[in-house]
């Protein structure tokens, strides 16, 4: 039991990488990823929905639209529900770190669209995952995420002090970093075998 | 039929929760801002365009408070001699 939650966890994290093995939630992860501090921030704001989100989907799945039979209105709930999230933590960042709320300026609204999200909200309908192995694989996708927009911005804060041609200067070093990091987490894709 | 009302009980249903909790979460949240601010921000024209170098007209308005930033950055407003007055007579 506890062997495949770690298996679950371990696999959203770093095998199954939603930014670097899905290619999902690129826009905050270019966007908010040239400052070390902002994207850590915004990574955790991403966890708290994601591992918010995947309890209430599998919720709200089970207990309501499964009983009714309404299996059709999956993509309409879970979209609310994300998107009431994001008002939550948006409000909460407001009044506690208004300095954070600055510097993720329009970033933060945007998780409600950050594909991620609803992407993991949709996968664990589709894989079946009993509640248990949804808060896991929530809380690792939103980890992995982080770990992903982290590293992202790690190497950005440092290439600003390196020589990079005037023609890859801005845009053109960070989409060729991110695909040098994707090619990393293929990698990683020997580790476990899990769909 | 049936279906339809379902759906739409239960949607309806699902919202009006997360509403009534959002509502609640939004009166301990709420943060004291600058009634300036608010003023300011309806007689701007409020298409958070940027060409004035901020995200939204709200943070515009929030900056021209603060005598960050001045009325005539905004491209729609500053023919408006009306409006630009108004703004000036808000901001201290």
């Amino acid at each position: 039991m506890i062997k495949e939650l770690i298996l679950v966890f371990v696999a959203a994290v770093l095998v199954n990488n939603f930014v670097l093995k899905y290619f999902l939630g690129i826009c905050p992860f270019l966007g908010v990823s040239d400052n070390l501090h902002s994207a850590v921030s915004m990574g955790f704001a991403t966890t708290f929905v994601m591992s918010i989100t995947a309890p209430v989907a599998w919720c709200i799945k089970h207990f309501v639209l499964d009983k009714l039979g309404l299996p059709f209105l999956e993509y309409v709930c879970f979209i609310i529900v994300i998107a009431s999230l994001v008002q939550f933590v948006e409000m909460v960042i407001k009044k506690f770190y208004p300095a954070l709320h600055q510097a993720m300026g329009i970033y933060l609204p945007l998780i409600t669209t950050n594909c991620a999200i609803l992407f993991m909200a949709l996968q664990l309908v589709l894989r079946e995952y009993s509640l248990l192995r949804s808060i896991v694989f929530g809380f690792g996708s939103g980890l992995g995420f982080t770990l992903a927009i982290t590293i992202m911005a790690g190497i950005r804060e440092e290439i600003e002090f390196c020589d990079v041609p005037r023609c890859l200067k801005g845009p053109g070093i960070t989409l060729i970093i991110a695909g040098l990091l994707a090619l990393i987490f293929v990698g990683l894709g020997g580790l476990i075998k899990v769909n | 039929m049936e279906k339809t009302l379902l759906s739409m009980a239960v949607m309806g249903g699902l919202a009006a929760l997360l509403g009534i909790i959002l509502s609640a979460a939004y009166s301990k949240l709420k943060v004291e801002e600058d009634p300036g601010v608010e003023k300011i921000t309806e007689l701007l024209p409020g298409v958070n365009c940027g060409a004035c170098g901020f995200a939204s007209c709200e943070e515009f308005a929030r900056q021209l408070v603060r005598k960050e930033t001045d009325i005539e950055k905004c491209r729609i407003t500053f023919r408006n001699k009306e409006v630009v007055m108004k703004i000036k007579n808000l901001t201290p």
